[in-house]
């Protein structure tokens, strides 16, 4: 019975019930604007999946009490990079994927050191490490160029092993979240943030803690380009964009805080899939290209709104 | 298994304050140490400074005659020494299973066994025959849950060194005895040395051989408490007071005053969680209460929900109308002020100096209506004269300011709005002493048309100003002195017995 219970605090059900809700909610108002969305359901879930890694990404973080301003132009060098390296160096063999790893290995490990180690304010710190991805990105390529492996753009086309990318997506992504959670790390990432002085008496290194946290961010910013080069078969050094915001919500709708000790994968995952389907109703109620984007940053703050009334956190 | 320790030497300052000075003990296995000792004896930072919370000046701490080197509370941990702290050391966003196993989880591969976390924590719970909430997040918890916790968190490190800083604070009286019943079990089966340290010396008494009196930061005595009474114990804590310090003498000023005096504020009955329990008092105009008592015995909360810092139950009276104010705001438009000694809460380092001091003038003119830059400049040099700020001028940032003046700053902001009722919770607080004299000045000058509160941790402070003082103990008024009574040595005899006289 205690084991149980003890079980239910490591779902966070209370943040898994909102998110799904939302979710659930936002993709049969979907439905109901443009019933045809249905025979599409499984392609802007795939959308969804880069969207995820990164609000992941950026949960992990925010449970240790910091945050990452840098996702989204970290994700577009991800995916410039390897695709520069099979276009002009024909590198094309799984080292294609390898490199999108490693350039988000780099990324994390800069920002783990300018924050754990150097001790920099993660919000200014990643702000500026942004600027770095994006100018680099344009240096490697100036336009959207492909394409890409045919191999790894089968992958897209016909799954992994006979299974729909997307499914193989949020299998990983939930098997990651789960060993993640699972592990004492996680225990010691949530102490970090929720009471450093009290994680620092327990004997636990908080700037290490916050360095790993910054490293495995990385590492799941180049998984979530892997998508990304998958899904929009090129190199495209303008994709970031808006997508470290969205990283961000995802993650407070997951339970994440800026305070830091909370926050929760699977819910991040559904916030993540909602939000796509967010933008996908926009477009299908037909709203001009210019509006869109006013349209959807208007659902997102009456969204977060919401989350906040309920979480009684104002 | 059995440990002796020795600290030989600890010296830690802040700033010009130096908490603990010299600091020299042994400390055998198997016994229990009382370690008492007035307001700022620096029995907290010593506690500190052995887990390895504080990094010590200078000094050395010795395990079995071999030197150990302490730099972190890993290093702590790693020696076998364990600490429950005054303040916890709880991570309110975990349930209580983890914080009880925070960075000893049992693992395999990094990660987490569920049923052999629940397993180890049931036995461990039944062994001690206390029960918690164990899947509980702390946040979610009672201060006396939180209490419970915290020990529980110090006893499965089964520590060979285990200092508990007030550990009884929050503890019902069953608690108490069950914690009480684990110290002399550990003690006995597992040799463990503990230091306990209570306010409450009856406590002391009953657990601990010997007592560890400190004062000042140095050990003034180790006393046997089989052969040791507790007025002799008091004595060595006090220290020769009475030789020292001259007789209270009322100034001039209040002389004058005792005729106009009427009632200005009215606390009749009040609650504040148990923090404060049942407290009645009458201010006059005029009047200087010095609050006195151990540090955490509820001066600070009392003073608070007056503000409408915290919420409270009973009646609070101002001029004989009832107030019930929702946020300090409400309190600051009825006259009512409240300065701390914590300059963290009380000023805005990165503003300005006449900004920070007519700040309420400004928050009672409303937002489109600021003073202007005239009238708040004079403010603020009308200040720096009256305090003795030291600074360049009023432009300049508070940042730029030492302590003391920053303290003077806070101050100044409390006394720009002429309020009715002031209430001072502990504002000498590390301040120098020169300051402390300038600023009791100022508070006596300002005193004969309001009700002044002063709460002050070293008593010292309050005795030349006040004119009436009442004594704290565990969150309740146990003692009142007035004119002639009003002698240091007295008042912390009743502070440390808790009993009047």
């Amino acid at each position: 019975m205690k084991q149980l219970k003890l079980v239910e605090k490591y779902l966070n059900l209370k943040d898994l019930l909102a998110s799904t809700i939302f979710m659930v909610g936002i993709i049969s108002l979907n439905i109901f604007v443009n019933p045809g969305t249905l025979a599409y359901v499984g392609s802007i879930v795939l959308l969804a999946i880069p969207l995820a890694f990164l609000g992941l990404a950026e949960t992990l973080v925010l449970i240790t009490g910091e945050v990452d301003m840098s996702v989204g132009a970290g994700m577009a060098l991800a995916n410039v990079i390897p695709v520069y390296a099979y276009l002009y160096q024909g590198i094309g063999d799984y080292r294609f994927i390898l490199l999108h790893l490693a350039v988000g290995l780099a990324i994390g490990i800069i920002n783990g050191i300018l924050v754990g180690l150097i001790r920099v304010n993660s919000f200014l710190g990643t702000l500026a490490t942004s600027t770095i991805w994006t100018g680099l990105a344009l240096m490697i390529l100036h336009k959207p160029e492909g394409p890409i492996p045919s191999w790894y753009y089968g992958l897209f086309m016909y799954g992994f092993w006979g299974i729909p990318i997307v499914i193989f997506g949020i299998l990983v992504f939930i098997a990651l979240w789960f060993l993640f959670r699972l592990n004492k790390a996680s225990i010691h990432f949530y102490a970090s943030g929720s009471n450093p002085r009290a994680a620092f008496i327990a004997g636990i290194d908080v700037n290490k803690i916050k360095l790993l946290a910054f490293v495995i961010d990385g590492l799941l910013v180049g998984l979530a380009a892997l998508f990304i080069t998958g899904i929009t078969a090129s190199g495209d050094p303008n994709i970031g964009g808006s997508y470290t915001l969205s990283a961000i919500l995802a993650a407070v709708m997951g339970g994440a805080k800026f305070t830091g000790g909370t926050g929760d994968g699977v819910a991040t995952l559904f916030a993540a899939v909602g939000l796509t389907f967010t933008k996908n109703l926009i477009f299908s109620l037909g709203i001009p290209f210019y509006e869109q984007d006013i349209v959807n940053s208007f659902i997102i703050l009456v969204l977060l709104a919401i989350v906040i009334y309920f979480k009684g956190e104002r | 298994m059995s440990v002796s320790w020795k600290i030989e030497n600890l010296a830690k300052s802040f700033g010009p304050v130096k908490a603990v000075e010299n600091f020299t003990v042994s400390l055998d296995s198997g016994k229990i140490y009382g370690l008492v000792g007035g307001n700022g004896a620096g029995k907290s930072t010593l506690v500190k400074l052995i887990t390895g919370v504080l990094k010590p000046d200078k000094g050395r701490i010795l395990k079995e005659g071999k030197e150990i080197k302490i730099n972190s509370p890993k290093d702590a941990r790693r020696h076998r020494i364990a600490a429950a702290y005054q303040e916890f050391s709880l991570v309110p966003d975990l349930p209580v299973i983890n914080n009880i196993f925070l960075n000893i989880e049992p693992a395999k591969y990094g990660f987490i066994s569920i049923s052999r976390l629940v397993d180890k924590s049931t036995d461990f719970l039944q062994k001690l025959e206390v029960d918690v909430p164990l899947d509980k997040l702390v946040r979610e918890l009672s201060p006396t849950e939180k209490q419970v916790v915290e020990i529980l968190k110090a006893l499965i490190l089964e520590p060979q060194l285990l200092l508990l800083d007030e550990p009884t604070n929050y503890l019902s009286e069953e608690q108490r005895d069950k914690l009480f019943k684990i110290m002399i079990e550990m003690k006995k089966n597992l040799g463990t040395t503990i230091v306990f340290i209570s306010h409450r010396l009856e406590e002391v008494y009953r657990v601990c051989e010997q007592a560890i009196v400190v004062r000042d930061g140095r050990v003034v005595g180790i006393n046997d408490l089989t052969k040791t009474s507790m007025d002799e114990i008091i004595k060595v804590m006090i220290g020769e007071v009475t030789e020292k310090h001259p007789k209270y003498k009322p100034t001039k000023k209040s002389e004058v005053e005792r005729e106009i005096k009427t009632s200005l504020l009215s606390v009749q009955h009040l609650y504040v969680t148990d923090k404060v329990r049942d407290v009645s008092l009458e201010v006059k105009r005029g009047e200087i209460v010095g609050l006195a008592g151990l540090l955490g015995q509820g001066q600070s909360e009392f003073l608070r929900a007056i503000y409408g810092l915290l919420p409270y139950e009973g009646i609070v009276k101002v001029e004989g109308q009832e107030m019930k104010f929702r946020s300090p705001f409400d309190a600051l438009k009825k006259g009512i002020v409240y300065v701390s000694g914590d300059t963290n809460e009380g000023v805005f380092l990165l503003r300005s100096i006449k900004e920070n001091i007519s700040l309420i003038v400004n928050l009672e003119r409303g937002l489109f209506w600021p003073v202007n830059n005239k009238i708040e400049e004079k403010l603020a040099y009308k200040f720096i004269d009256e305090l003795h700020i030291k600074c360049k001028d009023p432009s300049e940032p508070v940042l730029f300011l030492s302590g003391g003046n920053r303290q003077k700053v806070y101050l100044a902001r409390g006394f720009s709005v002429n309020p009715k009722v002031l209430l001072l919770d502990d504002p000498l607080k590390g301040v120098d002493i020169e300051t402390k004299k300038e600023i009791l000045d100022v508070i006596k000058e300002n005193a004969p048309d309001k009700a002044i509160l002063f709460f002050a941790s070293d008593i010292k402070e309050m005795l030349p100003i006040v004119d009436r003082v009442v004594v704290f103990f565990d969150g309740r008024i146990i003692g009142e002195f007035v004119g002639e009574q009003i002698r240091e040595d007295m008042i912390l005899e009743a502070s440390i017995k808790g009993m009047n006289r």
